[in-house]
């Protein structure tokens, strides 16, 4: 193992390959170390949106949409396997009238934010996916949605990384990070020391707990996401199609807020990032999300849940996604599930990731986005500019860890 | 004993359901894939309708063989359900039951 | 050449006797009531099932026992069923399965 890197990178999903790809480009002597595989995590278990429709305003939707300008040049230049990337464009749907009237609100602000989003009635959604449910009451369509496969799309920047010269060690664990005045000095590994004066935190769902190691906290949670896959069936609908998360009684002003995908934390905030609880039954936290993925499964999901890190499965969980499965695309009521899983989602209080410098001197956070496969190449793009250059990353306030600290 | 079938050529196919060759597999594991799981993301060798009954020992094998690897030290592969596939409806059941109670509120 | 065993050295002699029709690709075949579908198969000499999605080699019976996968045809317009542990039923249509197959019960 090596002895010293110039920049140690923490976390083997989406985030740490897609910047250690962008540093060993610059830079030698780039590190990744992984403690299981290569997106073995989040990025190995989601959807694989790359959506513009569902962003907010901000770091979000700036860096969707340079990650939708990337994505095209990484396929055809960069990569060296298939990720199954296609723009077809993504579908919200709705079953009720509520839903509906808040959406047609929601429409001129998000079409004012110069996102290309289209209201369609239910026969307008249905002639797009005829698989769809009559029921519907309506979806919202983005064309420039996108979608891809993230297990792949993960391993093609590892591959691209070690074409770059960047070392990955998988199977090998972070226990400490050495600190001397505030700087970092050294990653300790199950498998040996590395020197180095840059570490980049990537261990998304894990991220707090690497943060402890140089005595940071940092406000990301484990947010737990169940889902299951179907055997492989000919075509049936070629978009992915999300539902929304209105609960029944909420007013025009949360529904608004739930449709446009903000949160407004003000209250939160002032509590500094502090660790969530679940609110509500299981079904009051699901959502609908259905991938149709290129070798015919379907991906279906997803119940959310505050749960720590316990990684089980439950009945119940998978019996509502069964039952939003069949509710919105009734042929797949006869498919077999084949396998399902359960996997953590990197949350933070805002649904804004945490990217840029902490107080440690060489210690940077990339962690903390709920919608990686949209982040990774513009993110880690601007941060490897950041560390290499010192340019300042784009909306740097808002991601900044700042935000939850004190003073 | 005259006979039977030898399953070491490279093109063999090893994950029967994904149509996964040893060659496949054997690349992987040259890439750097040293446990079930990540043979799995990089092939798709036991993601196919059996996923992994059938194949599971064969790659195990082939760890042991390259990486000099007991089946003891492999890392066992997640055990989830269904514990064999089941029609979505009826997986359905008690969530429909759920959502409508909801909706009838 | 008839496999099906009429005499076995422990279970004794075959005493079943109802019978059922079952139609493969379009062809009738004899049938015991109960018996996996692949056994009616292999009686009448049918040993290929199907043909894989990627290279469309042929594919038979192989584990016997509902856990490989590789015996699986398309049953009354359903694929992927698994032949060595579904029970046969009277006027059953079974179709060698070429691929992912293709579903008749709800639209595509």
């Amino acid at each position: 193992m090596r002895g010293s890197a110039d920049v140690v990178i923490i976390g083997g999903g989406i985030m740490g390959c897609a910047i250690a790809y962008f540093l060993s480009k610059r830079i030698h002597n780039v590190v990744l170390l992984e403690r299981r595989g290569i997106a073995s995590e989040a990025s190995g278990a989601n959807y694989g949106m790359v959506w513009e429709q569902t962003r907010q305003l901000g770091y979000d939707l700036a860096t969707a949409r340079r990650s939708l300008e990337l994505y095209p040049e990484l396929v055809n230049e960069v990569f060296d396997i298939d990720i199954e990337y296609e723009k077809k464009g993504g579908m919200v749907i709705f079953f009720t009238e509520f839903e509906r009237k808040v959406a047609e609100v929601v429409l001129h602000s998000k079409q004012k934010q110069g996102i290309p989003l289209q209201l369609l009635d239910t026969n307008e959604a249905r002639e797009l996916e005829p698989a769809l449910s009559e029921e519907i009451t309506g979806a919202f369509y983005c064309p420039e949605d996108s979608q891809l496969n993230p297990m792949l799309t993960t391993i093609a920047f590892a591959r691209a990384a070690q074409r770059e010269g960047a070392i990955i060690y998988t199977g090998t664990e972070v226990h400490s990070i050495k600190v001397n005045n505030q700087s970092v000095r050294s990653v300790v590994t199950n498998r040996g020391e590395i020197k180095t004066e840059v570490v980049v935190n990537a261990a998304g769902s894990w991220a707090s707990q690497i943060g402890k190691m140089v005595g940071l906290k940092i406000p990301i949670y484990p947010y737990k996401l169940q889902s299951f896959v179907t055997e492989q069936i000919p075509h049936l609908f070629s978009r992915v199609i999300q539902g929304t998360h209105i609960a029944k009684d909420s007013t025009f002003e949360e529904a608004l807020q739930g449709f446009s995908y903000t949160r407004d934390i003000s209250a939160e905030q002032q509590n500094l990032g502090q660790e969530p609880s679940q609110q509500g039954t299981l079904a009051d936290n699901s959502m609908m999300y259905f991938k149709p993925t290129a070798s015919g499964n379907i991906v279906c999901g997803t119940t959310f849940e505050f749960a720590g890190y316990d990684r089980s499965t439950s009945y119940e969980g998978l019996s509502l996604i069964a039952a939003m499965a069949k509710k919105a695309i009734p042929a797949l009521k006869n498919i077999q599930v084949i396998r399902s899983w359960a996997n953590f989602n990197a949350w933070t209080a805002d649904f804004i990731p945490i990217v840029g410098e902490t107080e440690v001197k060489g210690f940077i956070v990339e962690s903390g986005h709920g919608t990686a496969m949209s982040h990774g190449p513009a993110s880690c793009e601007a941060l490897a500019d950041f560390i290499v250059d010192g340019k300042p990353m784009p909306f740097g306030k808002q991601i900044s860890i700042a935000r939850f600290q004190k003073g | 004993m005259e006979g039977g079938t030898q399953l070491n050529e490279r093109e063999d196919i090893i994950c029967r359901c994904e149509e996964v060759s040893r060659r496949t597999i054997e690349n992987a594991v040259e890439k750097r894939c040293d446990t079930l799981d990540s043979i799995k993301r990089s092939t798709r060798a036991g993601m196919g309708l059996c996923q992994g009954r059938t194949c599971g020992r064969l790659v195990a094998g082939i760890l042991r063989d390259k990486k000099g690897k007991s089946l003891e030290q492999l890392t066992p592969p997640t055990f989830r359900p269904p514990f064999r596939p089941i029609r979505l409806e009826l997986l359905a059941k008690e969530g429909s039951r759920i959502l409508e109670g909801r909706e009838e509120k | 050449m008839n496999l099906r065993i009429k005499n076995h050295p422990i279970l004794g002699e075959d005493l079943r006797k109802v019978m059922v029709s079952i139609e493969v690709d379009g062809k009738a075949i004899p049938a015991y009531r109960g018996e996996p579908i692949v056994a009616a198969l292999i009686a009448s000499d049918i040993r290929v099932l199907r043909k894989t999605r990627r290279t469309g080699e042929t594919r038979g019976l192989f584990c016997a026992k509902g856990v490989c996968t590789d015996c699986v045809m398309t049953v009354n317009g359903t694929p992927n069923v698994r032949t060595c542990i579904t029970p046969v039923e009277n006027g059953m249509k079974i179709e060698k399965q070429e691929g992912l197959g293709k579903w008749r019960e709800e639209p595509n």
